[in-house]
């Protein structure tokens, strides 16, 4: 998916900013001793094996020059250098990479390559990934009323008594290419190995290479038609005031006359106040379609949202019947079993249902908020699924923020029910909403905390970086590494069921005293958006217990690289991540359905007087373990920890769920009046 | 505490919140006026008699014979007491006998409903807490008693058992073994109970020290059976106010003592229900060792049932005693009848025990008096 996501938007990328850098990222943010500093670039420009360094252009070693480390290709798109003592030598106090460019260079055959990022886009810390950097750019751009025309290598804006050219690709440049691309052959073709090792993409290669004998040959190079703009004469700041005969004045009239063109376009260009007419011919390929970037854009950005949002009332649904049924086999009831095999698509019956109920907004109601909030609750928890590492590869995005992300977004909640509460002007939503309000904030602060301390063990707040940081095995979880994560996870887990509005802290919608809470006022589609995102939002805290404390994807003995190689590894590591979300659903589940309520005021207590203090005495023991405790007896804890807490414990827990579940098999399956119960 | 806050609530806004009629957990249809500030209520007015339905005129227009089956709408948790109240009442007024049998059926039949009255008692009574599971639980437990009764009067709800002079029916062949039987097995399935929610930590805390009703407050207020036996007060009618086969039985009343809390709070009301259901498997255990060397009459119907005079019947029912005061002037129909309930005087204690208590405490405190809005209101 990550993959599929990036592709779509370097298409996106493509079609509105211009050329891509060579060089794409850079990691980490910090230059350490013993990390490795990893370099990506936008297609496969490196050969493996060739002696390769790394300079960074604004991190200066001793000798106040630009810092230079060798480093190695791993792969033609990726180049790892070590942080060694001999690094590490070199640097003059500045780790952090800031405000650079990366220039790598390779030697070839005797022959120097260079690949640099982007000179105007140095890199910075980089809260924002890349790729939607270039997205924004593209839409600045257009929202700056500029026009742009890739096919051509060409971008206008409009101005007085014409469009102006904004900027303009270079031309196409065969001498040019076959340097950069005909190695280590130097014939003057270009082969698909070259290509390949050049870095050049599939699609170009097919693009270029005209009659499809897998090689580009100089004849062909020279019948190619970028950069037609260029090869028109057309520069920077020339005014285009007519195209063919008619009169240009903004950027939808140029549309125009591409579309009617057959094969050319005679322009008149005003530069520097003297008028010259121009011609520009069309593509070989024929007339670009009338299909408008953003449309495509749109359409992409539709696709990939929906690709990551299908699965989300998916999941909601599927967690519905599995509640339903886990309550009822503990209930000794049936569950649902009519829709569906098992009743595994009752799901989909309730939500039709659901949509074909009438929408009532009350009279007395503000309309706007009312209907906004269920939105709201909606968006905030799908938008945690961009950063839900389900494998070492699927992952939509890994934000280096990932942690942070996952806190604000579902934050977004408790507004989306105070809004509920506050705008259905019934008093009871209002209780609801209130005690929600009053519920989420107060629990957001032990959670938080908890979670920290899986942040500062790691040093990332990158979810799949948590994840890497973990082991396979149960006694390299976090939740085993030390006491205090272990108290840590009890705290951030209790703390999860009161931000989830979970029994025994379901205070915001007990149906026993606010008839159902925030959401009383609600009906049909507008209604069934607050049980889906409750139901979701069990799905994320299996999910962040899973991949903060209980090692998330991580296989044993299988490491991430291998994952990389073997593609059913991947999904291997996410049916893994995935039973451990599920038995930590049932876990949420059967507390829901032992325990009784909470009263608001013990509820609070319990927040303020116990977890706050609780959960930053994990945050402070943290570091002092981090900070104190010896190898040796980081160590022996995680092993004694998972022998006494992991076995010990789990084994009185089995031993008296059996007692009980042999109580009831005695009590309920012999029945008392003779009968046989099923 | 709670003096504090309610001191420091008085000086805010007061809103006013309309809890019920069809509130889930209001027990029937009964409503309440909340003036409350945020979450502290300032006072719950009970408004009763939405449930109405003239009982009492009935019983003039129609046969002593005839308003029996009406008698189960009295209190339909628990109509086998309603019944035997009926009964009684008019059995005292024309002076007739009932057959021995016939007792031993009453009372059997009395302490059974009374298990699966106090079963949907407790069981609301979590659900009102936000346990469900255990509700399930405990009706699966009544399904049983349901069955049995069933088994013997033809129905589930409003089972119209007792006859004037007697039962309707005598014991089916193999009835006396099940019931039995389901004694042995409903005892474990208390202790079951008892891990699951009664000793739960959640539980107890909301219930301990909520809403403590004082022995004397209890008395003043005029609480009966259970709601009153939790205050301390060892009062039973079965025990002091003798009547059926009752004398013949052994048992101990159970008594509110405070054992997690003050005496008469909320968690007492529970406990001594779960104590009475103990206390019924017992009694029911003694009667069936004893009818076995009873004759096998049970019903001596009246030739000609025309009494004069008046009389007043007392019955231990399921939410304490249940006293039905009858006049008759010679007819066929009373000339009046009236019925004395638990549930209307526990209402009256609900507006004076809810200042400053919470919202969601109001909930436990109507479940813990187990009111039931037929009872209230007749």
């Amino acid at each position: 998916m990550k993959r599929l996501a990036i592709l779509a938007l370097l298409v996106v990328g493509g079609c509105s900013s211009g050329p891509e850098a060579a060089i794409r990222d850079v990691r980490p943010t910090k230059l350490q001793l013993g990390e490795k500093v990893l370099v990506e670039a936008n297609g496969e420009l490196f050969q493996p094996g060739a002696p390769t360094t790394i300079t960074f252009d604004r991190i200066l070693d001793v000798n106040r020059r630009p810092l230079t480390i060798e480093a190695r290709a791993v792969s033609p798109d990726r180049v790892i250098a070590d942080v060694d003592a001999r690094v590490e030598a070199q640097l003059a106090g500045r780790h952090v990479v800031q405000k650079t460019t990366v220039h790598v260079a390779q030697t070839v055959d005797g022959k120097v390559y260079t690949n640099a990022s982007d000179a105007r886009d140095p890199f910075a810390m980089d809260l924002f990934p890349r790729d939607l950097l270039h997205l924004a750019n593209g839409f600045a751009a257009e929202a700056a009323g500029h026009e742009i025309y890739p096919w051509l290598g060409l971008t206008v804006k409009p101005a007085q008594g014409g469009v102006v050219v904004s900027s303009i690709a270079a031309k196409f440049d065969p001498v040019a290419f076959v340097e950069k691309y005909d190695r280590p052959s130097l014939d003057g073709n270009i082969s698909r190995q070259e290509a390949k090792l050049g870095g050049l993409s599939d699609a170009e290669f097919k693009r270029l290479d005209a009659n499809g004998d897998g090689n580009i040959a100089q004849h062909e190079l020279a019948a190619t038609d970028d950069g037609l703009a260029a090869s028109a004469g057309l520069k920077l700041g020339d005014l285009i005031t007519a195209a063919d005969g008619k009169p240009v004045l903004t950027a939808a009239q140029l549309d125009g006359a591409w579309q009617d063109a057959s094969d050319h376009v005679a322009l008149t260009v005003s530069r520097a106040g003297v008028a010259q007419p121009m011609t520009i011919s069309m593509p070989t390929a024929g007339k670009p379609d009338a299909f408008p970037g953003w449309l495509i854009l749109a359409l992409v950005l539709a696709i990939a949202a929906g690709l990551v949002a299908l699965p989300v009332p998916i999941i909601a649904g599927l967690v519905v019947v599995w509640e339903r049924k886990v309550s009822a086999y503990m209930q000794s009831r049936l569950g649902p079993n009519r829709v569906g095999p098992g009743g595994w698509l009752q799901w989909l019956a309730d939500g039709l249902k659901l949509l074909m109920k009438e929408d009532i907004v009350p009279t007395e109601a503000d309309p706007y908020l009312f209907k906004a909030s269920p939105y709201l609750a909606f968006i905030g928890l799908f938008l945690t699924f961009l950063v839900m590492p389900f494998s070492h590869l699927l992952i939509v995005s890994d934000l280096n923020i990932g942690l942070l992300f996952l806190l604000s977004v579902t934050s977004l909640v408790v507004v989306s029910i105070i809004m509920g509460g506050w705008s259905s002007n019934s008093k009871w939503s209002l209780l609801g909403g209130m005690r929600s309000a009053a519920q989420i904030i107060s629990y957001e602060l032990p959670a938080s905390v908890a979670l920290l301390t899986i942040a500062t063990l790691t040093g990332s707040l990158s979810t799949q970086k948590i994840v890497e940081a973990q082991g396979g095995a149960p006694w390299n979880w976090y939740l085993f590494a030390n006491p205090f994560t272990f108290c840590a996870f009890f705290i951030w887990f209790i703390s999860a069921l009161a931000e989830g509005n979970r029994t025994p802290f379901d205070l915001p919608e007990a149906e026993s005293e606010l008839v159902s809470g925030y959401n009383t006022e609600y009906s049909g589609f507008r209604f069934s958006l607050f049980p889906m995102v409750e139901w979701v939002n069990l799905f994320i805290i299996g999910a962040i217990a899973s991949m903060l404390f209980l090692g998330g994807w991580r296989i044993p003995g299988v490491s991430p690289a291998m994952m990389e190689q073997h593609w059913w590894l991947d999904l291997l590591g996410m049916a893994v991540f995935l039973v451990k979300d599920i038995a930590i659903i049932f876990v949420i589940i059967w507390i829901r359905w032992t325990l009784p309520r909470f009263r608001v005021d013990q509820m609070m207590n319990l927040c303020w007087k116990y977890f706050i203090p609780i959960s930053f005495a994990c945050f402070v023991g943290i570091l002092a373990w981090a900070w104190l405790a010896p190898p040796a007896l980081l160590m022996a804890t995680k092993f004694l920890m998972f022998a006494v807490l992991g076995v010990g414990c789990g084994t009185w827990f089995i031993r008296r769920v059996l007692f009980n579940s042999r109580q009831y098999r005695d009590l309920v399956l012999n029945d008392a009046l003779g009968r046989v119960n099923t | 505490m709670s003096e504090i806050v309610l001191a420091y609530a008085d000086s805010g806004e007061e809103m006013t919140l309309n809890m019920g009629p069809q509130h889930p957990s209001t027990h029937g249809v009964i409503r309440f006026i909340i003036k409350t500030d945020g979450e502290i209520m300032h006072e719950a007015i009970p408004d009763v008699g939405y449930l109405h339905r003239a009982i009492e005129g009935i019983s003039e227009k129609c046969t002593y014979e005839g308003f029996m089956p009406y008698t189960d709408r009295v209190d339909y948790v628990c109509a086998m007491t309603a019944n035997h109240t009926w009964a009684m009442a008019v059995e005292k007024l024309a002076d007739l006998p009932v057959p021995e049998r016939g007792e031993y059926l009453r009372v059997i039949t009395d302490e059974l409903n009374r298990i699966s009255s106090h079963a949907v008692a407790l069981g609301a009574m979590e659900m009102d807490i936000g346990a469900t599971t255990p509700f399930m639980y405990i009706l699966r437990e009544r399904e049983y008693v349901n069955d049995l009764l069933e088994e013997i009067c033809g129905a589930r709800l409003t089972y119209n058992y007792h006859r004037i002079g007697g039962v309707g029916w005598g014991m089916p062949k193999g009835w006396r073994e099940k019931v039995l039987r389901w004694c042995d097995h409903f005892e474990p399935v208390i202790a079951e109970f008892d891990r699951l929610i009664t000793m739960n930590e959640l539980f107890v805390k909301r219930l301990a020290n909520m809403a403590a009703v004082p022995a004397a407050e209890a008395i003043d207020y005029g609480l009966v059976g259970p709601n009153l036996r939790a205050s301390g007060v060892d009062f039973d009618v079965r025990r002091d106010v003798p009547y059926s086969i009752y004398p013949k039985l052994k048992f101990q009343t159970a008594l509110g003592t405070g054992q997690m809390g003050k005496v008469g709070d909320c968690w007492d009301r529970y406990w001594v229900r779960v104590e009475e259901w103990r206390q019924s498997l017992s009694l029911v255990r003694q009667c069936m060792e004893q009818i076995e060397s009873t004759p096998p009459d049970f019903w001596k119907p009246p030739k000609k049932l025309k009494p004069k005079g008046d009389a007043m019947a007392r019955v231990e029912a399921a939410r304490g005693e249940m006293s039905c005061y009858v006049v008759g002037d010679g007819t066929a129909n009373a000339y009046r009848a009236r019925f004395r309930t638990g549930s209307f005087n526990a209402m009256q204690l609900i507006r004076h025990k809810s200042r400053g208590l919470m919202v969601a405490d109001l909930v436990a405190l109507i479940a813990s008096l187990d009111v039931v809005a037929p009872e209230i209101d007749r």
